[in-house]
């Protein structure tokens, strides 16, 4: 069967599950109205609205709590994707279709970043409205959604994996946000210890210190080589999960 | 085959073939492991041990080849509740690979021979339990496959609805080769002409039908209608043929006093069909008819899965 179809047809049907429901126009609203008291704080309590200022006071602050929150957002995006699947017994269907295993995976996958991308939009809202009032680092604003965009790339990752494991989207979702906080936690308790080579093991290890480089604006080629392999090891691990229903 | 979930053993070296273009029973109590089988005959499962052969090739190492040609209706249909009817037949053709040019052709072939265009524009979370069905069938229909398993398509439906499934299962016959599981015995006896009865995972019976019957039907049972029949011929009849025949009467119709039934039992060894009609001549019966009565499906998939059929098997076999 032809690569493309399979994925755009699963995809498509997701995208039309995701869009019948009413949680992405809740959770897209919710979102955009916190960033949105965010940044309307960050610039009140600004002291010099100066292009500088308004990188270091406003945008970068503002980025990292976008990521913060999508944190929380994708283990709810992603919590359904393969668990209810798994409930309702339709991912039988999917294995007993033309489309292999990695067709599946990657449909979901795409569907999980449609929808977070979804979300993401509408905060260029925010850099817009800064734009008409003269700024323009744009070069920033560019490297910190690409930052975005693949921590939620590995917080997708995560979240599929976690949802293969379960027929219950609610542990999936519970999973997810732990693993991912877990991660998160576990830096900060290793920097505690002041022991120099755990700390650059785990920090490497961690998606917010991969996040921070891009956020900087200071992109290194480590940074997209942890992406890429960590989106590997995730993929591997869901493959091997859904296969073991075979088993 | 066999089949182990963490040391239970659900399936124990299952051994059994289905012919080419026929609709072959497979009969079991519940949790016998009919669904396990099914699931390892399709794919979606791996035998602990054993193989399974479809048209010859191994469907392990096959697989991608051999999912084209297999239909499989589970015993919870695989449906999306929030699709419409005609939107999930069209999405499991396309991945299913039916060719995009003939898509729309096919989805209405399969909704017409399925009965679902009525209502192929509803949701299908609010369809009746019997469209549900049909819509479970029509998705393992849909990509025309050669093989189709259908694990209790009848489960949960009204007569009407029953009736309805067997129509449509009736006309896959001779087309693709069926496997069907039912509790509905007397749906088996109609469709199938062959079967497999399991317990506990185990085959214990596995053929054609008439084989199966006269391996359980030990006397061969007969009905015979008779006008002017009394307590005088009946005794006569006993002393003429003795043991070697069995016979009870009843009155058919308190109203119709002169019409008897006899139940006649004989071995299955000597026919002395002729003998009983002249006997009844001679004695100015009226015959009005004589028909023999096979055994039912419902009755051997008793005695099959009784425990005392299994011991005799593995007694048989140990013999052997």
């Amino acid at each position: 069967m032809n690569l493309l179809r399979g994925i755009i047809l699963t995809t498509k049907k997701e995208l039309n599950d995701y869009f019948g429901s009413p949680l992405v126009y809740i959770l897209t609203g919710l979102f955009n109205a916190i960033i949105g008291w965010l940044f309307f704080n960050y610039i009140v309590s600004a002291k010099n609205l100066t292009l500088l200022n308004l990188s270091h006071s406003v945008l970068i602050p503002l980025f990292g709590n976008i990521n913060f929150l999508f944190l929380f957002l994708v283990p709810l995006l992603s919590m359904k994707l393969f668990s209810e699947e798994k409930k309702h017994q339709t991912l039988d269907l999917l294995f007993l279709s033309h489309l292999n295993q990695t067709q599946i995976i990657f449909s979901k996958f795409l569907a999980g970043l449609f929808i977070s991308l979804f979300i993401l939009s509408w905060t260029i809202v925010f850099p817009i409205i800064l734009g008409f009032s003269g700024y323009n680092d744009w070069g920033l604003v560019i490297s910190s959604y690409l930052g975005l965009v693949f921590s939620i790339i590995t917080y997708l990752w995560v979240g599929l994996f976690c949802s293969s494991l379960t027929e219950n989207p609610i542990i999936s979702a519970l999973t997810t946000f732990c693993f991912l906080l877990g991660m998160m936690l576990m830096v900060l308790t290793v920097n505690a210890t002041h022991i120099e080579i755990l700390n650059t093991f785990f920090q490497y290890l961690s998606s917010p210190f991969h996040y921070e480089s891009f956020s900087r604006g200071s992109i290194k080629s480590y940074n997209l080589v942890y992406i890429f392999s960590f989106s590997l090891f995730f993929y591997f691990l869901t493959s091997k999960s859904l296969e073991s229903r075979r088993w | 085959m066999t089949k182990e979930f963490a040391q239970i053993k659900a399936v124990t070296n299952m051994t059994f073939s289905v012919k080419k273009g026929s609709i072959h029973g497979f009969l079991g109590p519940n949790g016998s492991g009919k669904s396990t089988t099914m699931k390892m005959i399709c794919g979606l499962l791996v035998p602990s041990s054993g193989e399974v052969l479809v048209e010859g090739l191994k469907l392990e190492t096959h697989f991608d080849q051999l999912k084209r040609s297999i239909g499989f209706l589970p015993e919870n249909p695989p449906l999306y509740q929030s699709m419409k009817v005609k939107e999930y037949i069209k999405f499991v053709a396309g991945i299913r690979g039916v060719p995009r040019s003939k898509v729309k052709k096919r989805v209405e072939t399969i909704l017409t021979q399925c009965g679902l265009e009525k209502v192929m524009g509803r949701r299908i979370g609010n369809l009746s339990l019997g469209y549900t069905q049909k819509v479970g069938v029509a998705q393992a229909l849909v990509h025309d496959p050669e093989v189709v398993l259908l694990d209790e398509p009848t489960r949960g439906l009204d007569p009407e609805a029953v009736d309805e499934m067997r129509k449509l299962i009736m006309e896959l016959k001779g087309e693709r080769t069926l496997l069907l599981s039912s509790h509905l015995l007397n749906e088996v006896q109609n469709l199938c002409s062959e079967i497999t009865i399991i317990k506990e995972g185990k085959v214990i019976q596995n053929g054609s039908l008439s084989e199966i019957r006269s391996l359980f039907q030990q006397q061969r049972s007969f009905k015979v209608e008779v006008r002017k029949f009394n307590e005088d011929i009946f005794k006569a009849f006993r002393v003429k043929f003795g043991e070697s025949l069995n016979l009870n009467y009843e009155k058919k119709n308190e109203q119709k006093s002169e019409e008897y039934l006899l139940n006649l039992k004989m071995p299955k060894t000597d026919d002395y069909r002729s003998e009983v009609c002249h006997f009844l001549v001679e004695k100015n019966c009226e015959l009005l008819s004589f028909r023999e009565e096979s055994i039912g499906v419902e009755e051997i998939f008793r005695l099959a899965t009784a425990e005392g059929i299994l011991k005799e098997n593995a007694l048989k076999e140990s013999v052997l």
